[in-house]
């Protein structure tokens, strides 16, 4: 299986250009976030505020794979980053690497196996059934 | 009216004076508003209830592009905060009944979000990924010298005595990258590296490391990461290197690697 690389070069893409001027870190435009390392963050990092409504999550290493699946055929999946979704090819993808795509659905498979048991459980919690008091 | 009714999102919180005057499409391209609630502002969007009440979770809990396009929006606005002030990321799912549950749930974790708040301000995160390109990944392949059993045994204890004192050397080398990459940074933490079916790269992951950065000091970590990158390479290492990021990792004090800040 191949990828594209993105070993930390000036003149590649993906990976963070060298020497550019602090400013453009902070700019809304950010280099080489991956899906997976999206997925990552907003599903198993970041702070917990739990309120009246509670879901809880399938595995999350599945769900990123599954993820990865549905891009496996999108070449520029990592070039388009975080806003791959959103473009026409995604919905219109063709099938690119079929073993890559084989490997990637049998892991899935394996992990779907392994949470089978105790997954996908969600809830509400009995919303406000205190004295109702709006504010502190 | 049913079919109207509508849950609030909260993307996190974020620095009173920061302004953003310009949002991003928030989750199912839902506006986003910016709400003061007792003690801090918070970035939330109305999303129709039949569409993300926890049954809908369920339904789509398999549909992993669901869940990518809702986890994309969430990140897309918490990113575009991080460019006009500090912000602490909520984990997804973060759903209230209504603007006063929110407030509710705002108001019970006052405190941690306090905490959170002081631990990124003036940083984000930064983030590392280390790979081993020496390794395919393939198995060994057997050398055509072992003609007996036991030569093969030794053969194959060999190796993998071979194979265990390589690991071990390159996992000396990345936690002595990873450490000149703290210096620079305020904390920092470790994650499992990922599967090369999530990395989508062939090279396996050695690092997976977040690194909470001052904004002031971005220039003193860029140089660091390039100068690591450098020497990783000559340990037969590529080097990722992505950011700025929103302080996911360090949201919560769950595992990270305090450094000690500037005295």
């Amino acid at each position: 299986m191949t990828s594209p690389s993105r070993e930390l070069q000036p003149e590649q893409g993906g990976g963070r250009p060298v020497g550019r001027p602090t400013d453009a870190y902070l700019s809304t435009h950010t280099q080489g976030q991956s899906l997976a390392d999206v997925l990552e963050r907003v599903l198993d990092k970041g702070i917990v505020i739990v309120g009246d409504i509670q879901v809880r999550l399938l595995d999350i290493e599945l769900l990123t794979i599954k993820l990865r699946l549905l891009v496996a055929s999108v070449d520029k999946a990592k070039e388009m980053g975080v806003n791959w979704w959103e473009s026409d090819e995604f919905a219109s993808a063709q099938n690119g690497d079929d073993g890559d795509r084989a490997e990637l659905a049998s892991r899935v498979k394996a992990l779907e196996e392994r949470v089978s048991d105790g997954a996908g459980s969600t809830g509400r919690k009995k919303s406000g059934s205190k004295t109702g008091r709006s504010s502190r | 009216m049913p079919g109207n009714r509508e849950l609030i999102h909260a993307y996190g919180v974020m620095d009173p004076s920061a302004d953003v005057p310009d949002w991003p499409p928030g989750v199912v391209d839902a506006p986003v508003e910016v709400t003061a609630f007792d003690q801090v502002v918070a970035m939330t969007s109305a999303l129709p209830a039949d569409e993300f009440e926890p049954a809908a979770w369920e339904r789509h809990a398999d549909d992993a592009s669901w869940l990518g396009s809702v986890a994309a929006g969430h990140h897309r606005v918490l990113q575009a905060a991080i460019a006009a002030g500090d912000v602490v990321p909520f984990r997804l799912p973060s759903l209230y009944g209504d603007h006063e549950a929110l407030r509710r749930a705002l108001s019970d974790h006052a405190g941690s979000i306090a905490e959170a708040m002081e631990r990124v301000r003036g940083r984000v995160e930064w983030a590392v990924k280390l790979y081993r390109s020496d390794e395919s990944g393939e198995p060994d392949t057997d050398s055509e010298s072992a003609r007996t059993g036991s030569d093969y045994l030794i053969g194959r204890s060999r190796q993998m005595q071979a194979r265990a004192e390589a690991d071990a050397l390159v996992e000396d080398r990345v936690r002595s990258l990873y450490d000149r990459l703290r210096e620079t940074s305020v904390a920092a933490v470790r994650n499992p590296p990922q599967d090369r079916l999530l990395s989508g790269r062939s090279e396996p992951m050695v690092l997976n490391a977040a690194f909470l950065v001052e904004r002031t000091g971005l220039a003193d970590c860029q140089a660091r990461i390039d100068e690591v990158a450098q020497q990783a390479r000559s340990f037969s290492l590529l080097t990722e290197a992505s950011g700025p990021w929103p302080a996911y990792n360090f949201a919560s004090l769950a595992s990270a690697d305090t450094v000690a800040g500037p005295a």
